[in-house]
């Protein structure tokens, strides 16, 4: 006959309550919470001066019983425009619960300025990421505070460019492949989102 | 006289497997079941040919009942020439994830500033039922045993040489350049 300890093991001791995590190739993924489906990107996001949801960004989450915090990472690549102003590529970017803009995700990327604005070299791995609390006594989605989250909530981001025509961006985009342009699926490199629900 | 659930309650409902985490540096890192050795950096200029990433390779066991694995990898990138345009693919078991492909670069410019760090990350989906490599969707029947998962790299051209694992300044200096900044590797099982 086994010990006790070995048919009734301590629980884990970690707090992670469970981790959605996935690309966004339109898959779907299922956790403790439900099962949640992943955006489609099958091509390059072209940012102009208003703000625009990222691609592969969204996901409308609803956390487990008894979680006190959300972290939301969003993975992807960014590059200056492959235009005469790309440049540095300046752009904004905001994170979004449930239609409110959370303003302490807000920030911007860029490369250098290269001293020419038709070199749009500037490319880069980015990633914005938050933790919503959900310990707070009352909403201050502002901050991503949060006396509680019991619905399904969406998480997104949005981005601009900086200005018009110069420094334009685009998100997802390779510029380039093996010594030359990019072509087929590789102009593009989709997102991932990796969402951690803790104790 | 309280529950038998309330003094042996049920494990935490955590969807992580397993968590392999470790630094280029040829240390052995211990997972549930098995045991792996990650590979030592040094600091390298990269050709216009392909070349596996040291500190990037893996020969992964899956744990039972695993549906993703999350691969990533951090990796310091620097301007050699201009912009350092440097070109990334992601392989399991000799077998391309195009969809992973990246390229990255610094702003033009002929003074090599450009230092930064390169994500490289892909989720495996292990619940579909045909492999799909391209994809990084893998079946399970076709993960069995230790499957290799790196990341090669290269540069554009000799006019736009990268560099990895390389820092050319330290401490307000580059005297006694390259530095090694060496590249972090982690591998997570999800059920």
């Amino acid at each position: 006959m086994g010990k006790l300890t070995e048919i009734y093991p301590a629980p884990a001791s970690n707090s992670i309550k469970e981790t959605l995590i996935g690309v966004a190739d339109g898959r779907s993924v299922t956790v403790s919470s439900g099962t949640y489906t992943f955006e489609t990107v099958s091509s390059v996001l072209t940012l102009s001066t208003s703000y625009k949801d990222i691609t592969g960004s969204s996901i409308t989450y609803t956390p487990p019983e008894g979680t006190k915090y959300v972290y939301y990472k969003f993975s992807y690549k960014s590059s200056s425009a492959p235009v005469n102003y790309g440049s540095s590529g300046i752009h904004h970017l905001k994170l979004f619960l449930d239609g409110t803009d959370v303003y302490r995700a807000h920030k911007s990327n860029a490369g250098n300025y290269s001293g020419s604005h038709s070199n749009y070299h500037a490319s880069f791995t980015n990633f914005i990421e938050y933790v919503f609390d959900l310990t707070a006594g009352s909403d201050d989605y502002g901050q991503g505070k949060l006396s509680g989250w019991t619905t399904g909530k969406v998480i997104k981001c949005q981005a601009r460019d900086y200005s018009s025509p110069y420094y334009q961006a685009d998100i997802h985009r390779n510029h380039w492949e093996d010594g030359t342009s990019a072509s087929g699926e590789e102009v593009y490199t989709k997102p991932t989102i990796k969402i951690i629900a803790y104790s | 006289m309280s529950k038998l659930t309330d003094i042996f309650p049920a494990a935490a409902s955590s969807n992580v497997l397993e968590v392999i985490c470790g630094i280029g540096d040829g240390r052995t890192v211990h997972g549930n079941e098995n045991s792996y050795t990650m590979g030592t950096a040094s600091a390298i200029e990269l050709s216009t040919s392909y070349a596996d990433i040291a500190g990037s390779s893996i020969d992964y066991i899956l744990p039972t009942d695993t549906n993703y694995v999350h691969y990533e990898f951090i990796v310091k990138w620097a301007a050699a020439d201009y912009s350092g345009i440097c070109h990334w693919r992601l392989y399991f078991d000799g077998n391309e994830v195009s969809a992973a492909y990246i390229n990255n670069a610094s702003s033009y410019g002929a003074s090599n500033h450009g230092h930064h760090l390169v994500y490289i990350n892909w989720v495996f989906d292990l619940t579909v039922t045909t492999t799909d490599y391209s994809q990084g969707q893998i079946a399970k029947s076709d993960w069995s045993g230790a499957k290799t998962i790196k990341v090669r790299g290269r540069d554009y051209s000799s006019s736009y040489d990268a560099r990895v694992h390389w820092t050319t300044w330290r401490d307000g200096s580059s005297s006694g350049y390259p530095f090694l900044d060496v590249p972090l590797l982690t591998v997570t099982a999800y059920s």
